[in-house]
């Protein structure tokens, strides 16, 4: 048992590979690397010699051309019409959290599971939230938004900023690492066979999902925002 | 693990701007100029198809045109046909009419004149007749049993002649 | 001592597992009668509870995460 604790809590580390100067590059930033060559490898390759006329297009454009469309769907049916221009920063997100929440099963630790990057993502999104608000109804628009409906709401909103983030972040985090202890303890018990259901809901379902929960809540925000 | 990095943040900031401008570079930027191109080859297509609709759409207008004009005309023809046709009938009724009376004009003239010569021929044979029977009275005019048949004779006779 | 202390705690945290429980389980009966009500929707109406547990579950995850930060800071 003691044992098992002291695994997990190795595990649970996220270790830093190298050093820059003084600062540590942790194993979470090395992925996100790796996770970005092969996003952008894959969509270079995928979008070569695209071909305009429908009548002749190939199975690889048929498929990347697929692929897209989903994708702004999906988006533009969370942020609407009106914040469309925040769709493609959310399907790089997206890309990015599906990819990453997966890649434990090829043997990389999932960056998602380092609280640096789940923050680091929830900061973006706020940031980005507060930006749409700015843009869309300048500055003032956007100070008088804090005392609506009411002017003693302010504190409240106040602490949405804050809430807002720190729950995307902790949700993303969370569920990844919840993940990643239950399926430590199911290989504890039995490391053959009995974890392959398991790692299917919690590695790969439970995985996409919280991806999409992270850009859905994203999404409502900024069309919050922006409203 | 529960704890932030500065460093490691500001690194994965930075990561995700650069995941985001290469998934724009590389995925976004290639699919919006092919759909541009798609939409305007189709657009270039679609013209095109119009401007052949319309082409034919005039095509055939010009096509009933001739056809209709073609129709008129060889209605006014067939009109004038039958104008002419009726004239000519009404023409020929006409001067078939005109030969007809003018033969039962001359057929009248011919009995007319046969009849009148048959008179004639007539008459001067009465004369004739008058003339044997004035001599025959002449001579045997004391019989006058004799007289009677010579009259009754010259009656049939003369009866048989005229008839 | 101190550790039993920071093991009740910490499943004290955990606790919070009970509402996201109860709060999928109401999702879920709701979704049904949906599904039942209007099978047509079924499509919509699984991807409406899908995102509805997972929001559900974030609860959970809260109390989780407040459970291991207990036991990792305390320690």
């Amino acid at each position: 048992m003691e044992q098992l604790a002291e695994e997990l809590q190795e595990q649970l580390d996220c270790a830093t590979v190298f050093y820059i100067g003084p600062y540590g590059i942790k194993e979470s930033i090395v992925v996100t690397w790796i996770i970005m060559a092969f996003i952008a490898l894959v969509c270079f390759l995928m979008t070569r010699k695209l071909e305009p006329d429908p009548t002749k297009v190939s199975k690889r454009q048929l498929i990347v051309e697929t692929a897209v469309d989903g994708l702004r769907n999906l988006v533009h049916g969370i942020v609407g019409e009106e914040a469309k221009e925040y769709g493609p920063y959310l399907m790089a997100v997206v890309l990015y959290l599906g990819i990453s929440n997966i890649i434990g099963l090829v043997g990389f630790k999932p960056p998602t599971k380092d609280l640096n990057v789940t923050a680091g993502l929830a900061l973006m999104s706020i940031i980005l939230i507060q930006y749409a608000g700015i843009h869309k109804k300048g500055v003032k628009g956007w100070l008088h938004s804090f005392i609506e409906p009411v002017g003693i709401m302010l504190p409240f909103n106040l602490l949405e900023l804050v809430i807002k983030p720190v729950s995307l972040c902790m949700r993303l985090f969370g569920n990844v690492l919840g993940a990643f202890v239950i399926m430590e303890l199911i290989k504890a018990i039995l490391p053959v066979g009995l974890p392959i259901p398991f790692s299917m809901y919690f590695d790969i379902f439970d995985g996409l999902i919280q991806a999409y929960v992270f850009i859905f809540l994203t999404g409502l925000y900024i069309k919050e925002a922006v409203e | 693990m529960l704890s932030l990095d500065p460093v490691n943040l500001i690194c994965i900031i930075i990561n995700i701007l650069v995941l985001f401008f290469l998934v724009k570079i590389f995925l976004f930027k290639p699919i919006d100029k092919m759909m541009a191109a798609r939409e305007e080859l189709l657009k270039k297509q679609f013209d095109e198809a119009e401007a052949t609709r319309q082409k034919a759409d005039e095509l055939k207008a010009a096509y009933q045109a001739s056809l209709d004009k073609a129709q008129e005309e060889s209605e006014e023809i067939i009109a004038k046909a039958k104008t002419k046709a009726q004239k000519e009938y009404d023409s020929i009724i006409k001067s078939a009419d005109e030969d007809a009376s003018k033969l039962i004009e001359k057929a009248q003239e011919k009995i007319a004149a046969e009849k009148a010569e048959t008179m004639r021929n007539m008459k001067s044979e009465i004369a004739v007749m008058v003339m044997g029977a004035t001599a025959k009275i002449m001579e045997q005019s004391f019989d006058k049993e004799k007289n009677q048949q010579f009259y009754d004779e010259f009656l049939a006779e003369a009866g048989e002649e005229s008839v | 001592m101190i550790g039993t202390i920071i093991a009740i705690g910490a499943g004290i945290a955990v606790l919070t597992g009970l509402g996201a429980g109860i709060g999928i389980g109401i999702a879920t009966g709701k979704a049904t009668e949906a599904v039942a009500r209007q099978p047509e929707a079924s499509g919509k109406i699984t991807t409406l509870l899908l995102l509805g547990s997972a929001l559900a579950e974030a609860t959970a995850i809260y109390g989780f995460v407040v459970a291991l930060m207990i036991i990792i800071m305390l320690k």
